[in-house]
């Protein structure tokens, strides 16, 4: 099964820039084996925000503010990444609007340009996607969209994010485990196996995850589940 | 009778002790609790007076294990800092009876005639030895809530020996001064204890010194990096505007570009692209540090680069958040590698505030347990490295040092406080 594309998309006033970003991001991804496609253009006019999407835009275009594109981008899309990318430190002080991934200096392309690509794998995960069946159709979901697994008689309960409905199938958690761990999940409960990067906060006796789930766990597994959270957010 | 009341008011008083050593004011819990720990410690002191089953070390270990629950109950402090807190009452009871009862017969008597001061002075006693605790032990809670939070595990642990050992010295004094009672085993065991607690006494002095002396330091960073943060800040005003016209600059020469003046078009752009602007990040303390840090940095001829999200509002006080981020970037310019090289990100995940500081080193920094190897060429990491240890525990943050890729990787997470 192939890994995940990167969707990656160039936005850059200046054609120099933007030849020079995309073949900075060719040779990074090219380097780390990971498949990809690349879209560029000068200005935003056109384009729709897509999902799952590895955004770099200038920040500083006559014309056209970043930071707005971002805000769009965000609110569209909020699965999508935005990394800034300009010549100047000077305008990281407006980089705070928009859910910023990174802020690469120009002047410090390649280097800034990995670290920013390293950081939306680790962050959202290009491993190859969960699959399963249902009411007789089969998915494929990456496992960064999973917010958790819960066992439910003989179903397994999938939750997924912006989806209304746990997925119910018919199979165990001993079958998902293994894979479940090596993408950043942890067992919270006996019939619960959560998805790391989707808690939110942990406040006794909840575990509080994406989209409003909460999760009722025991002193000890919440004393655990925090450990393995904070050592996972300062590895991250 | 006039025994168990004597035993309630002395476990209240304790109780009361115990309460002001850890909280300024009593909340509904609290009040709970010390009156359910009032009546659980009364009952156990009056059951062993009453039915004799375990007296002297065994009610007093006993005792103190229903104070220490109590206590960590309601301060949550670490069972070092409960027991030896707990331990405290014990030995200023026993002491303030003493002192009173030689004093008094001293005074009533000219000798040491306790028999006969309890007969004819009991109540007197009582009322004095009981109003005097009340004082004491007053007192001594106040300088324990605001003068020992500093004290490390180990200090109370020290100060908790020292306790126990000064206990059994009183005890050996109350079978000598009450009851005429000494024996060559006591004698030994007193002498010991006094040895003891000399080294003991020995041990704690040179501790605190180190400590104070590390806290002078503190103190001192803190005093240089304001000075340093007052004289950056006119300079950052002036910045600022600079700033506004090189950014002005930029769309300029973009409309001169491919007209009749593209020739001083390329000029501004060349200008443009090699000026050397610093980071402005006004709304937040920490932006002065950064500022302040990357001079340094470049006048070393540093390669600093910065990717912060400037809207992340990092939950400490700004002195702490400043003394933080100032030894993280000292630690990485002091010590920095061949390679010349600094990174810093601050950042948000969960309800989480993140700084990392990436630097280039030359070779291992640290052991295989994650400490750092201090030598006579790093020494200076050491007192960085506990301030940046000490800021991050003291706001329930974690820190991580990691070497990957030539660089030391330091990381540094604290609790956001905002709901996400």
């Amino acid at each position: 099964m192939p890994a995940n594309n990167m969707n990656v998309v160039i936005i850059d006033d200046d054609h120099e820039d933007l030849l020079r970003v995309q073949q900075c991001l060719h040779q990074i991804l090219g380097e780390m084996k990971i498949p990809y496609k690349i879209l560029t253009s000068d200005s935003f006019s056109g384009l729709s925000p897509q999902p799952h999407t590895f955004y770099v835009l200038d920040i500083d275009m006559p014309g056209q503010d970043g930071f707005k594109i971002a805000k769009e981008i965000n609110d569209w899309q909020p699965s999508s990444a935005i990394v800034f990318c300009t010549n100047h430190m000077h305008l990281i002080h407006d980089a705070m609007r928009p859910n910023t991934l990174y802020f690469v200096n120009k002047s410090n392309l390649r280097e800034q340009m990995t670290l920013a690509v390293k950081k939306y794998i680790a962050n959202r995960g290009l491993a190859e996607d969960f699959q399963f069946q249902f009411m007789k159709h089969s998915f494929s979901i990456p496992w960064s969209d999973i917010i958790c697994f819960n066992t439910s008689g003989n179903n397994l309960l999938i939750t997924v994010t912006n989806t209304p409905e746990p997925y119910a199938v018919h199979k165990s958690m001993k079958s998902i485990r293994d894979d479940a761990l090596k993408n950043h999940f942890i067992s919270c409960t006996s019939s619960y196996m959560i998805n790391m990067y989707h808690i939110k906060t942990i406040k006794d006796p909840y575990v509080y995850l994406s989209e409003g789930k909460k999760i009722k766990a025991g002193a000890r597994a919440i004393r655990y589940v925090e450990e393995a959270r904070l050592s996972f957010l300062l590895r991250l | 009778m006039t025994d168990h009341i004597i035993n309630l008011i002395e476990s209240f008083l304790i109780i009361i002790f115990l309460h002001a050593s850890c909280l300024e004011r009593p909340t509904k819990k609290t009040v709970i609790l010390s009156a359910v720990f009032t009546v659980l410690s009364f009952l156990h002191i009056s059951w062993v007076n009453t039915f004799s089953v375990y007296e002297d070390i065994g009610m007093k270990i006993v005792d103190i294990a229903i104070l220490a629950v109590y206590m960590k109950l309601i301060s949550g402090a670490s069972w070092s800092r409960v027991l030896m807190i707990t331990t405290i009452p014990l030995v200023l009871i026993a002491s303030i009876n003493i002192c009173t009862a030689s004093f008094f017969s001293w005074l009533f008597y000219g000798g040491l005639d306790y028999p006969r001061l309890a007969g004819e002075h009991y109540g007197l006693m009582i009322f004095l030895t009981k109003v005097l605790f009340l004082a004491v032990s007053q007192v001594t809670a106040i300088l324990l809530r605001k003068k020992t939070d500093w004290l490390s595990s180990s200090d109370c642990i020290t100060i908790l020996v020292l306790l126990i050992l000064f206990s059994m010295i009183i005890t050996f004094f109350e079978n000598l001064v009450f009851y005429q009672d000494f024996s060559a085993d006591w004698i030994i065991l007193v002498l010991t204890c006094i040895n003891g607690s000399a080294i003991l006494v020995v041990y704690l002095i040179h501790k605190l010194n180190a400590t104070v002396r590390s806290g002078l330091r503190t103190q001192h960073n803190l005093e240089v990096l304001q000075a340093q943060l007052d004289s950056f800040q006119s300079f950052e005003a002036k910045q600022a505007q600079l700033n506004k016209w090189a950014h002005d600059m930029k769309h300029f020469y973009n409309a001169l570009l491919n007209t009749e003046h593209n020739e001083i078009a390329e000029k501004m752009k060349t200008m443009y692209e090699e000026m050397q602007l610093p980071i402005i990040l006004t709304k937040e303390p920490y932006g002065l540090v950064l500022n302040a840090k990357y001079r340094e940095a470049k006048q070393a001829g540093i390669d600093y680069n910065c990717s912060i999200r400037a809207d992340i509002r990092i939950n400490m006080d700004r002195y702490d958040l400043c003394l933080l981020l100032s030894n993280l970037l000292d630690n990485a310019i002091y010590h920095i590698g061949s390679g010349k090289k600094i990174l810093v990100e601050i950042d948000d995940i969960q309800d989480y505030s993140r700084i990392r500081i990436t630097n280039s080193i030359d070779g291992p920094v640290l052991d295989e347990n994650g400490s750092f190897i201090f030598s006579g060429d790093n020494h200076g990491h050491g007192y960085g490295v506990n301030t940046i240890l000490t800021l991050t525990s003291n706001y329930n943050g974690r820190c991580l040092f990691e070497e990957a890729d030539g660089n030391l990787i330091s990381t540094v997470i604290i609790p956001s406080g905002r709901t996400v």
